[in-house]
């Protein structure tokens, strides 16, 4: 008995041995967030949700800020502003952050919910979601999340032929896929439908969502300078979204009254290139992400 | 509780350590705790149906003794069909009762007859079929008088309840386990090691190849219209290996887990897959519903006794029976009936028989006669599959339609599959390792079972290793086992 138990005991450690080791081989091929949690607690942070995690790149800010930032924003789904992502933001800021820059990407979605209450945080779809799950923000590896997070696809740390998304260390989620003009239209097309049909009928302007925007603002303010930047999207959806908001601006003026500058680049003429009319392309990012570094550069306001 | 879950992962070595290490040597504790932990095992599903578990134990163990002390064949008898009915009346309701009734109202509705019919809102209790067959068998052979009835209220539950059998079989017999049940056992090392590695394939064959599978599967049968006709033959392929992982991995978690408690149970797979007729798989695939049929329905229906009609009969009879067992649903008689047609030559020609051992029992490949006739079988096999697998007939006749079509002979598009967890390629390249040591092991009861014995030390540990490694890199989504819905 002794024997069997010692014996099976002892192949228990060496495969789970085996399998805790073959999962720190994640990377930023395995999923679009794990990378994210690896870093150590950052100092100067780009928030908000998939729009801000493709859309804007943190290395062009290190030429003109000299400052190094981490892109600490996620989905729709995982990351709109509440209870769970400023508790979120909490455990990823490093608490001795003293002259931080603070990126807080806005736009209506992020500030809505598709509950039935829309004001009723306990009924926010992502408290189911993964970020109301970690604990542990900044570490790597990041067991927790792995186990928890990867459930079902733990082999994708070990088989990735994920060629579509590219997760960089400091969290820009860099997205490779056809961009032929037909291709686009297809994605376009799709995402423009799922607004019209799901977001639209479906999502309502959340006050609650509004005051954690401006607890969050409030929260970082204290360790740096907070922007607020509302990102280009393609000109369908933005249809959309004037329909569904607007007011926009309105409602967003006491948040940009906290902050220490608001940038809306949804109203300027340069030509961006859209994945699928709601994410920048690449090199799209790139210029967006330099002219708000510039812009916080001139002094932003 | 799965078998493929966390909770079972500390459930069973509680069980096993309470089992060995408090109660190794009162035998009346060791069954009282399997009990316990069965029940415990089973109210994990839904604690409101372990009533039901538990009025079923106690009605065929009440009309078991009853039975045995009638003193005249009318009490007897009484007794033995008041629990056939009770049995088969909880079966009929909780899982035939919507079928016949909106099947009676369409049949009405296609002679002109609108009526409005009153469904219940029922939900299926798990293992319902198995231990409710359990029980069945356990009141024929008493009533057959091929057994006495058991006296020892506590051996006769586990006998129904062990909790590795409860929900999804093999379906026992009384004569197996009951004596095994009562019989003082004690701790065996190379019993309990032959366990464990039963349990490490079954949950490689759940986990890795069924559950991997059932994406691929699943793509295709959901949507048979957006593809081509050799597309949805790779889907059925791909279902008849799902079905095979989850079901046969299944039985053999259930067999390595009674083992690591000194009990063996029926083999219920023989690699069915190797078959070189019908009439062999069905020797080899769910051999403890095969030969409950075959004893309790075929045999006493005639079986092969009274000429070939009377064969012919009764064998449609079983497979359409065998095929209701599974589900309320048209598919799954179709699915029934297709599996007797494709047995009859052989039954017809009383060659049905004739491959008793497994293939290239003393070579290492079959001939090329061999090699045709287990294609040949996996083909009739998969082909019925599709009508098991399919929501309803017409989607089942639409799928077929849709492979007999001029694009069968177009390349399949992977592109199709390319959505799934594993690349399609990957997905061929595991099946065949898995087909490969199923082919080298097929001599045993199991394919790991004596593969890699004969190797050095260091080697058999890695095999194994291994194989529990890539089991863990595709698990955590403790995906529901198949025949949990029969």
């Amino acid at each position: 008995m002794l024997r069997f138990i010692s014996l099976t005991l002892l192949f228990l450690v060496v495969v789970t041995g085996g399998f805790l080791l073959i999962l720190t081989r994640a990377n930023g091929f395995t999923d679009p967030f794990y990378v994210r949690f690896t870093t150590p607690p950052q100092q100067n942070m780009i928030i908000g949700t998939s729009r801000s995690a493709q859309g804007i790149v943190p290395s062009s800010f290190k030429s003109i800020l000299k400052k190094e930032l981490f892109n600490y924003s996620f989905t729709a789904g995982h990351s709109p502003y509440g209870p769970i992502y400023l508790n979120s933001i909490k455990k990823k800021l490093d608490p001795s952050t003293k002259d931080g820059i603070f990126i807080l990407s806005i736009d209506p979605w992020a500030i809505s919910a598709g509950t039935g209450d829309p004001n009723s945080a306990s009924e926010f779809l992502e408290n189911d979601l993964m970020l109301a799950n970690m604990e542990t923000v900044n570490s790597n590896p990041n067991f927790e999340y792995l186990l928890q997070e990867l459930k079902g696809n733990y082999h994708l740390t070990l088989f990735n032929s994920n060629t579509v998304t590219f997760l960089h260390q400091d969290g820009w989620l860099e997205v490779t896929i056809p961009m032929d003009s037909s291709s686009v239209a297809i994605r376009t097309i799709r995402k423009i439908k799922n607004y019209r049909t799901e977001n639209l009928p479906n999502m309502k302007i959340s006050q609650t969502r509004i005051d954690y925007l401006n607890q969050t603002i409030d929260f970082l303010k204290s360790y740096g300078k907070v922007y607020l930047v509302r990102l280009p999207i393609g000109e369908e959806l933005l249809e959309i979204e004037n329909e569904y908001s607007a007011n926009f601006d309105d409602l967003m003026r006491a948040s940009i009254e906290r902050a220490d500058g608001y940038l809306d680049l949804t109203k300027r003429d340069e030509r961006f290139l859209f994945t699928d009319g709601n994410h920048l392309w690449k090199d799209s990012a790139l210029e967006v992400s330099n002219i708000i570094a510039a812009w916080i550069g001139r002094g932003a306001k | 509780m799965l078998f493929n879950s966390l909770d079972f992962a500390v459930f069973l070595p509680i069980v096993f350590f309470l089992y060995w290490l408090i109660a190794k040597h009162n035998l009346r504790f060791q069954n009282i705790l399997l009990l316990g932990a069965s029940y415990y095992f089973y109210a994990c599903w839904d604690w409101r149906f372990l009533f039901l578990l538990m009025f079923s134990t106690l009605l065929d163990y009440f009309t078991g003794l009853k039975m045995q002390d009638a003193e005249g064949k009318t009490t007897k008898r009484f007794w033995f069909w008041l629990s056939i009915i009770i049995n088969l009346g909880f079966l009929g309701i909780f899982k035939y009762y919507n079928f016949f009734v909106e099947s009676f109202a369409e049949g009405l509705s296609k002679l002109g007859w609108k009526v409005d019919v009153w469904t219940l809102n029922i939900i299926l209790p798990v293992g319902i079929s198995f231990y409710t067959f359990h029980g069945l068998s356990y009141v024929i052979d008493i009533y057959k008088e091929r057994i006495k009835a058991e006296r020892n209220f506590v051996d006769y539950a586990v006998f129904v309840s062990f909790f590795p059998l409860l929900v999804a079989g093999p379906i026992e017999r009384a004569t197996h386990l009951l004596p095994q049940i009562k019989r003082q056992r004690s701790f065996d090392y190379a019993k309990a090691v032959n366990g464990l590695r039963q349990i490490l394939w079954g949950l490689f064959k759940k986990i890795v190849i069924a559950d991997n599978c059932a994406e691929f599967a699943n793509i295709a049968f959901n949507s048979p219209d957006h593809y081509y006709g050799s597309t949805l033959v790779l889907g059925a392929v791909f279902f008849a290996f799902q079905i095979y992982g989850d079901f046969s991995g299944y039985s053999d978690i259930a067999l390595g887990t009674a083992r690591l408690f000194g009990i063996e149970l029926l083999r219920n797979f023989a690699f069915p897959y190797f078959s070189r007729d019908i009439a062999e798989f069905w020797r080899r695939w769910h051999i403890s519903l095969s030969s409950w049929f075959k004893d309790y329905l075929y045999i006493p229906l005639g079986g092969s006794k009274g000429g070939s009609w009377m064969r012919i009969r009764n064998t449609f009879i079983i497979f359409i029976v065998s095929g209701f067992w599974h589900g309320a649903n048209w598919t799954f008689i179709v699915w029934g009936a297709l599996n007797a047609v494709f047995i009859m030559p052989s039954i017809i020609s009383n060659t049905n028989r004739s491959n008793l051992d497994i293939v290239a029992k003393n070579t290492a490949l079959p001939s090329l006669k061999e090699f045709i006739q287990i294609i040949a079988t996996f083909v009739l096999t998969v082909f019925a599959w599709i009508f098991f697998r399919a929501e309803n007939l017409g989607h089942a006749v639409a799928y077929v339609s849709k492979i007999f079509s001029s694009s069968l002979f177009t390349v399949p598009e992977g592109s199709a599959f390319i959505g799934a967890r594993v690349h399609p390629l990957g997905m061929l390249l595991l099946l065949t390792v898995f087909v490969f040591i199923e082919w080298l092991g097929r001599r045993n009861e199991y394919a790991l079972e004596s593969l890699g014995l004969s190797w050095n030390r260091i080697i058999r540990w890695s095999f194994y290793a291994v194989i529990a490694l890539v089991t863990l890199l595709y698990s955590g989504k403790s995906e529901e086992f198949i025949y949990f819905q029969f």
